[in-house]
């Protein structure tokens, strides 16, 4: 009784104190308006001066990537691994740290995104052309963005409608039948307001059977991306945002001779089917006092609505999602500007209804008050510390401790230490959707269930602690960058997947440890003028305690190992080299009682482009350049009605070389 | 893995060759410009080879040049940054490659007031 008043207090407190909140993004992109941005700068750096370790991913970087999507722009990022997450829905997921994207909160200019049911599926409908930058910070991020950031947080910013740009065009093909066109037109209807309408179409028309299974590699279909948003600077430092974006997606595919909606019921052929529909709609003000610029607040809501029916052979999927999100940020300072102060409260509903083999309906509402506190002690040191209290329907009150130390040790050495908790509910059936292409059946151990918790799962509960280290170095006058970090997530609760049984997919909590340990060391330097090398070496110790005991998460390769070179020459023609290794990763048993480690593979990719005037720009490049796939990806490929079908066991690129060609124009 | 400890040999040594170098030298001369346009120009005229680091700086005028006398001279330099339109110390940049500059660049007028 006695915390609950506390509680009601505090948020008394914030409600009163903080008239509203700040909204980074709107601020940031206006101090950015006036600055140029210098082609000499690396595409992606370490921020040195942010409190956490944030990596500036560059549009610049982005060109670098082959296509087309957020799942499939982190080709140059070492941080980040992408597989595919099955052999028949072409979809990529991606990791950071060991654990799924689902553990890294992804945020659309600060606003959650890809949350619940779209933890698969949307990372393909942010396309790569509509992003101006990433940021990407390691470790349980900031309690102003939530409580589920585990991992990390990787926020995606948008081309933005007052940037100089009035007109954006991109063409894309590829040898593999996949054409992608997208546009985007800004216009500045006075000074103060401004708008900015995006498009993309991607199509996959071309039938591709590169692995000899009988099945189609990607589906076949379209995709159409579109959003429209407005950004108006009012009088007195206000600003206001409103934006939307639709989206759908209708894809099929499976055996070769699989026709499009043909009935899977005479199990003649197996087929696979998705269509999804989205929408996401959000709104933002935010106001600063331009006499005590330390102080400001923002508001940011968003609502989503989310559909999609998926079939893969006999096997049925459907999900909906109805999301609310608000956002209350107040910003001042303590007693100088190096004493900064947060406050806010949250809210968030999430009603999710899944239909597999029966209907699954859960209407989460949580709403939170927050505090982060940022001091700069010193020029070395300087820490952010932060905690929410929420409130869930089901689980109750929880709270959210985070601190995050930086100590620049002088001017080229740079520390920093992170410690935090994240809690998430998993949307089990959504994120673990490659299964369902296999036969095998789904145990779903709900003892705890209710009728607010049909899953019976407990929330994913988790504490991560990081520590890297940075240091800018300087050999033979030219520039180079060094780091070190580590990072460790224990588990207190988890939903684990369990596939160890060829024929079965089991979901339960954690009993035992779960933990994933990620260490990374990157070396970045100018070899030559204008030559680039990146390398990176990655380790992971990624256990969980199955029924069968503590094993080696599936799918995790222990190492892998990163070299990228840039180079650019006079005439401003770009040559792009990056090779990838991966080692070998455990794979769980087979009906044929095999259980392996995968082949250690290499994958190579080269991109050639060159810019005229900067407005045109046309790029050439090759994916996959050693035809490496992974063998028999499809386990019983001829049968796939019969117990042991499995095209979910997937280690390795189901792609082979793919050469490409895209052209872009911008018209200032 | 070959591959790897081939890599790693070949950066180690790449690093390692500086540490024997004599043929070094630094010189800072005059040149005119106006913004961080100019600077980009600058810089990028200097990086003939043979030299290891270019920096301009507007608020001086300065441009400080280190480079390997052996490969390169401080009067090649100079050219180079005259041919890209900027007027040093010593060297002047004709009219033709002037007048390419953008507006915001024509440092002679002082157009633009950064």
């Amino acid at each position: 009784m006695r915390s609950k008043s506390v509680l009601i207090f505090i948020g008394l407190y914030l409600w009163a104190s903080c008239s509203w909140a700040q909204q980074d993004t709107i601020l940031r992109a206006k101090t950015l308006k006036g600055v140029r941005v210098r082609h000499k700068e690396t595409t992606t750096k370490i921020e040195s001066k942010s409190i956490q370790q944030v990596e500036q991913i560059s549009g610049k970087e982005l060109l670098k990537a082959a296509c087309c999507n957020l799942s499939e722009s982190f080709e140059t990022t070492p941080s980040i691994d992408v597989s595919f997450t099955d052999a028949v829905s072409g979809y990529k997921q991606i990791q950071l740290l060991g654990l799924a994207s689902t553990n890294t909160l992804i945020t659309r200019e600060n606003i959650p995104d890809n949350r619940g049911i779209a933890a698969i599926t949307g990372l393909s409908l942010t396309p790569g052309t509509w992003i101006s930058s990433m940021q990407l910070s390691k470790g349980t991020g900031s309690v102003v963005n939530g409580f589920e950031s585990l991992a990390g947080q990787l926020n995606v910013e948008w081309k933005k409608p007052f940037d100089n740009n009035r007109f954006y065009f991109n063409a894309y093909q590829n040898s593999q039948g996949r054409s992608e066109l997208n546009a985007i037109w800004a216009k500045k209807v006075t000074n103060k307001i401004s708008t900015n309408l995006l498009a993309h179409y991607k199509n996959q028309w071309a039938r591709m059977e590169q692995n000899k299974d009988g099945f189609t590699d990607q589906p076949l279909g379209s995709q159409i991306v579109l959003s429209n948003r407005w950004i108006i600077f009012l009088k007195r430092d206000w600003e206001f945002q409103v934006g939307a974006k639709f989206s759908k997606l209708a894809n099929w595919g499976g055996q070769m001779d699989y026709i499009k909606n043909e009935p899977q019921e005479p199990r003649l052929h197996w087929g696979y089917l998705s269509n999804l529909q989205r929408q996401d709609y959000w709104m933002k003000i935010g106001k600063v006092f331009a006499a005590t610029p330390w102080k400001s607040f923002g508001i940011q809501m968003s609502y989503v609505l989310h559909d999609e029916n998926n079939s893969y052979g006999l096997t049925n999927y459907s999900a909906n999602q109805k999301s609310n999100y608000v956002n209350f940020i107040y910003q001042t300072k303590i007693k100088t500007t190096d004493q900064i102060l947060k406050l806010g409260a949250s809210w968030l509903q999430d009603k999710i209804t899944e239909d597999f083999y029966q209907t699954f309906t859960r209407n989460e509402k949580v709403w939170g008050v927050f505090s982060e506190a940022t001091l700069i002690v010193n020029k070395q040191l300087s820490l952010v510390a932060g905690i929410r209290l929420d409130h869930h329907n089901n689980y109750g009150f929880f709270a959210t401790p985070r601190l995050h130390i930086r100590y620049a040790r002088n001017e080229k050495t740079t520390m920093r230490f992170s410690a935090g908790k994240a809690l998430r509910t998993a949307a089990v059936f959504a994120e673990q959707k490659a299964w369902m292409a296999s036969n095998r059946s789904w145990v779903l151990h709900n003892d705890a269930q209710t009728a607010a918790n049909p899953y019976g799962l407990s929330p994913e509960i988790a504490w991560n602690i990081g520590y890297n280290w940075n240091r800018k170095i300087e050999w033979d006058y030219r520039p180079g960058a060094l780091s070190f970090e580590v990072y460790s997530s224990v588990f207190t609760n988890q939903v684990v997947v369990d596939v160890e049984q060829f024929n079965e997919v089991h979901l339960y909590n954690l009993s035992g440890a779960s933990y994933a340990n990620a260490l990374q060391v990157q070396v970045d330097y100018e070899l030559a003028h204008h030559l680039d090398l990146r390398m990176a070496y990655k380790f992971y110790d990624v256990k969980i305690s199955y029924q069968e005991g503590l094993l080696q998460k599936p799918f995790i390769p222990s190492h892998r190992v990163f070299a990228n070179l840039a180079y650019q020459t006079k005439r401003k023609l770009k040559l792009d080299a990056t090779w990838n290794w991966v080692s070998a990763k455990r794979v769980p048993m087979n009906i044929l009682g095999e259980t392996y480690d995968s082949n250690p593979f290499s994958q190579v990719s080269f991109q050639i482009s060159k810019e005229y005037k900067k407005q045109y720009e046309w790029y050439v490049g090759v994916e996959n350049a050693l035809n490496y796939m992974q063998p028999n990806a499809i386990i019983m490929p001829q049968s796939p009605f019969a117990t042991g079908f499995d095209a979910a066991l997937i280690w390795g690129p189901l792609m082979g070389r793919s050469v490409y060609a895209g052209v872009r124009l911008q018209i200032k | 893995m070959k591959l790897i400890s081939l890599l790693v040999v070949f950066l180690l040594s790449a690093l390692l060759v500086p540490a024997f170098q004599s043929d070094i030298k630094q010189d800072t001369i005059g040149v005119r410009g106006n913004c961080a346009m100019c600077k980009e120009r600058i810089e990028e005229a200097c990086y003939v080879p043979g030299v290891k680091k270019a920096t301009w700086n507007a608020n001086n005028q300065t441009l400080v040049v280190i480079y390997k006398p052996s490969k390169v001279s401080l009067q090649k330099i100079t050219q180079q940054v005259a041919i890209a339109g900027h007027d040093s110390d010593s060297l002047k940049a004709n009219e033709l490659s002037y007048k390419n500059l953008p507006d915001c660049c024509t440092y002679r007028t002082k157009s633009c007031s950064k």
